[in-house]
């Protein structure tokens, strides 16, 4: 072979990665995850039908974290059709044309890998942990490009389908006191917002749900540009990037979809206190508070995460020394600063002590916050809290399943996993003053919904 | 110089077991100390985890002890817990049980000398005791109201059931037992079970600090757990409670729906601890028969519990109270047929290949590495057992698994213990509907401690 050949062939052969490159991937970045001191190589890259592909590349364990994220939850739905994407999140694994609905677990399973889904308000996502084979990771790639984009629905899966969301829905949220609170805590709490309703829907709409409208809902938002894959752990990435052409390559997106979360309501102020009230087989009575507030992209985000991690966090924090240990009228106490994608609510529960009121609760919780919007509080506690928020992000780090759940949930909810890493430093930069504020903002009973579980008689 | 040097020494020789691996596959390097006083530290370091954590495990027999009041364990670790609360460096959990008391504090590895401090004072803790006697009321107080929520949790419930059939009518301290606790109390339970050979401390993650120093340091502060008292302490175990054949051991619960959890548990005979893997294999096989059966159980799975008392495979199921017999009857079934027909090379394969996935996400991280070595510890493996775990399972034949099949003779089904929480009247229709055979005895909470 003679050199000028040889050249030939090398620009050749360059040219056409290029050209298979240019193809295929319309963006890479590559950075660095730096935190307390630990540090992993994160790839982005986006193929050209807008499938969004973050690689973290580690090989401390031969294990393979493989994770696909789609923007649709309950959040995309509406009534007469709530309980859809539950109902998806099911049928998902009721097979397609190529593999039938045993096969994707078994392959699977025989290596002992865990395999798990879930359904939230703003997101859908499906993982896989197993031990890094090859040939293992290339079958998941193409089973999970498979059924993206050719899941069966048909009439019988469907009914099958349907009875046992029915059934989950049945002992998760209509025999569980907890459940029947959470629900109507947010149907209280929201009364445009899809945010109104759970993940499981209402009974009516599931036993309604038709075929057409099934496929439709499929069809808008399991699709490529709608998805992101995280693949976490012990691989190559420039192999795996030419599977992951190999098999999502040729699938197509619904553009239209994408502009669908833009036409949802937006909730009108709330401009006085709700209250319902549950009665079921107790021990003790229960409370569940919900004040509106913001979404997660918006600054005050961090400062109610802050709030709630001084006031209600484990037993180190000041609501549980107060109204557990020194008061004795609660066994538990828990707040939550819940800030989704869209304006989100503090949520405050508490289970009494049995035979005290639920009112004590309401009465001190209102003096803690009428307390708080009037004073400054400690600047320890402040600093306190946000080390212990700091711990709990470090917690992500253990496995590369729950790094790639981080990174995951920051990707639907804030639109890029990075500003998750950024928002860390923010907290050790509140003050007393941003806690008063966010309290005066957001802690009045004219925002605020109230459940209270009561015995039944 | 010339005194640190002589102390050096003196520790060298102190040490009296020393092993230093790397875990096969994992990114963890496992240290073993055994210290001439009996203590045990477990060094299990990761540096690519941001987190350090610290934990005290201390063995001792909870409830069977002449020497400590029961209840006396559960408020000492309830003190350990109150004193870590404030801390800004750190999360604290506790643990107790029939055998162990575990108590740990995790951080961030940045602050890992704060967080190794904060735990030597917390663990030599006579100062603790003594300095609660103020605040002891009220600990027992909100100690009573905790237990008191556990009788809506119906899967403890069931582990608490199980306990209890399993070693000899195990239970929680009673309200009253909690009242009666004193500081003297507290002060005879700390200096009976915290001696050094009943201690392993164990510090996984990122840890930067010296491990000599530490060692050193650990070695000199538990010259106050030396063994002073030398007598027989424990109760003759005079409540034996001898399994009834063919029975199911019902739970009544107001606040489980139409739920129904249920604990099955098959106690193996004398098995020597080299079936460590094969039994492994074992549950690997019951593991992936026993999801056949997700359709009439909400949730299935099993496990293999090996202590010093028994070998045993506990069968955790939960499901609608309706399908209750039939969950128990296939469990049987599933069970009867592993270990009699199904093993075939085909089959020990299948399981190698899933229990070696399964394993090595079972021990991604230092906290589960932990757990499966104080495990072993307790059989008395050596602290490197999991260093080779691959090999040995690789090295598992057909006829080890035949070997240890037929030295459990299918008769032990009819000593099945099975436990049921859940609605007692909904439950009996359900095994009455079936014309079950097996036996129905009544549990209660006060059984268990809790009322």
């Amino acid at each position: 072979m003679n050199h000028s050949l040889k050249f030939s062939i090398f620009f050749a052969s360059i040219f056409s990665l290029f050209l298979f490159y240019s193809l295929s991937c319309i963006e890479k970045r590559s950075t660095f995850i730096h935190s307390f001191g630990v540090q992993f190589k994160v790839e982005q890259k986006k193929l050209k039908n807008g499938l969004n592909v973050i690689f973290i590349e580690n090989h401390d364990t031969p294990l393979i974290s493989y994770q696909t994220w789609f923007k649709v939850g309950s959040v995309d739905e509406m009534l007469g059709i709530t309980g859809v994407s539950h109902l998806i999140e099911h049928l998902m694994f009721k097979g397609t044309k190529k593999f039938q609905s045993h096969s994707f677990f078994e392959s699977l399973e025989a290596y002992g890998s865990n395999i798990n889904s879930a359904t939230n308000r703003d997101y859908s996502v499906f993982c896989q942990t197993f031990v890094s084979k090859p040939k293992l990771l290339e079958k998941v790639i193409e089973m999970e490009a498979d059924r993206m984009s050719n899941m069966i629905v048909q009439e019988e899966k469907l009914n099958i389908q349907r009875f046992l969301t029915l059934e989950e829905r049945r002992l998760r949220a209509e025999l569980s006191p907890e459940s029947q609170m959470e629900e109507a805590l947010w149907q209280v709490s929201f009364q445009r917002h899809p945010y109104q309703w759970s993940t499981l829907g209402y009974l009516e709409d599931i036993l309604s749900l038709k075929l057409s409208q099934v496929e439709t809902y499929f069809k808008s938002y399991y699709h490529p540009a709608n998805a992101t894959l995280i693949i976490a752990g012990d691989f190559s990435i420039k192999k795996t990037w030419d599977l992951i052409n190999k098999y999502y390559g040729s699938t197509t997106s619904n553009q239209e979809s994408l502009k669908k979360r833009l036409r949802i309501p937006e909730e009108p102020k709330q401009n006085e206190e709700r209250r319902y009230t549950l009665r079921g087989i107790i021990k003790s009575e229960r409370f569940a508070h919900a004040y509106h507030i913001t979404a997660a992209d918006k600054k005050d985000s961090q400062v109610l995460d802050l709030l709630a991690s001084i006031f209600f966090d484990g037993r180190s924090s000041l609501g549980y020394h107060e109204l557990v240990e020194e008061a004795e009228i609660l066994t538990e106490l828990t707040g939550t600063a819940y800030t989704p994608l869209f304006p989100g609510l503090f949520i405050i529960t508490g289970k009494m002590v049995e035979g005290v009121s639920i009112q004590r609760a309401e009465k001190a919780l209102d003096k803690f916050f009428s307390n708080l919007q009037e004073n400054l509080i400690d600047s320890k506690e402040v600093s306190k809290a946000a080390k212990r928020i700091s711990l709990q992000f470090a917690e992500n780090f253990k496995t590369m399943n729950s790094l790639g759940q981080l990174i995951g949930i920051a990707q639907m909810i804030v639109g890029d996993y990075k500003n998750s890493f950024n928002d860390l430093e923010e907290y050790s930069k509140i003050t007393p003053f941003d806690i008063k504020r966010v309290a005066n903002t957001y802690f009045h009973p004219n925002n605020r919904s109230v459940v209270e579980l009561i015995q039944k008689k | 110089m010339k005194q640190e040097r002589v102390f050096f020494l003196i520790l060298l020789a102190a040490v009296c077991t020393l092993g230093s691996s790397q875990i096969e596959h994992l990114p963890i390097q496992i240290n073993y100390e055994k210290l001439s006083n009996g203590l045990e530290i477990i060094w299990l370091k990761n540096q690519t985890s941001p987190l350090l954590e610290v934990s005290l495990n201390v063995r001792f027999k909870n409830q069977f002890d002449a020497v400590f009041k029961r209840g006396a364990a559960e408020i000492f670790l309830f003190l350990l817990r109150k004193k870590s609360i404030h801390s800004t460096y750190y999360t604290c959990s506790t643990y107790t049980d029939i055998s162990v008391l575990r108590f740990s504090l995790r951080g961030l590895a940045q602050d890992g000398l704060d967080i190794l401090n904060e735990f030597k004072k917390i663990i030599f803790s006579k100062e603790t005791i003594e300095a609660s006697t103020k605040s002891l009321d009220k600990i027992k107080q909100q100690m009573i109201h905790e237990m008191s929520c556990l009788q809506e949790n119906n899967s403890y419930l069931a582990s608490l059931a199980l306990q209890n059939s399993l070693n000899e009518n195990y239970r929680i301290p009673t309200e009253q037992e909690l009242k009666k606790i004193t500081k003297n109390d507290l002060l005879s339970f700390y200096n009976a079970v915290f001696l050094a050979q009943n201690v392993t401390l164990v510090f996984s993650g990122n840890f930067t600090f010296d491990q000599n120093e530490t060692t050193k340091n650990f070695f000199s502060l538990s010259e106050q757990w030396e063994n002073k008292q030398k007598k027989n302490r424990y109760h003759k175990k005079n409540d034996q409670q001898i399994n009834e054949k063919n029975t199911i051991s019902i739970l009544h619960s107001p606040f489980s729906g139409e739920q129904v959890f249920l604990k099955m548990s098959l106690k193996l005979p004398q098995l020597p601890n080299s079936s460590y893997y094969p039994l492994l294999l074992l549950n690997a096989s019951l593991q992936r028969l026993l999801q056949n059966q997700l359709g009439i159980a909400y949730s299935i799975n099993s496990e293999l519990d090996l202590s010093e008392e028994n070998f045993l495979f506990i069968i955790s199921a939960m499901t609608h109270q309706n399908n209750v017999y039939e969950v128990i009857e296939k469990t049987k079934k599933t069970l009867y047929e592993l270990l009699k027909n199904v093993q075939s090379q085909e089959k020990i394969d299948s399981a190698k290949k899933f229990l070696h996935g399964s394993f090595l996400i079972a021990l991604s991280t230092p906290g589960d590495i932990e757990a499966r070595l104080l495990a072993g510890s307790s059989l008395g493996f050596d602290p490197n057992f999991l260093n080779k775990w691959s090999d040995q399972l690789e090295k598992i034949t057909l006829i080890d698994i035949q070997s240890i099949a037929t030295k459990i003779n299918t008769k032990i089904f009819e000593s099945l213990t099975i436990i049921a929480v859940g609605n007692e009247k909904k439950i009996q229709e359900n095994m009455r509907k079936n014309q079950s055979q097996v036996k129905i005895k009544k549990l209660t909470l006060k059984k268990l401690g809790l009322l």
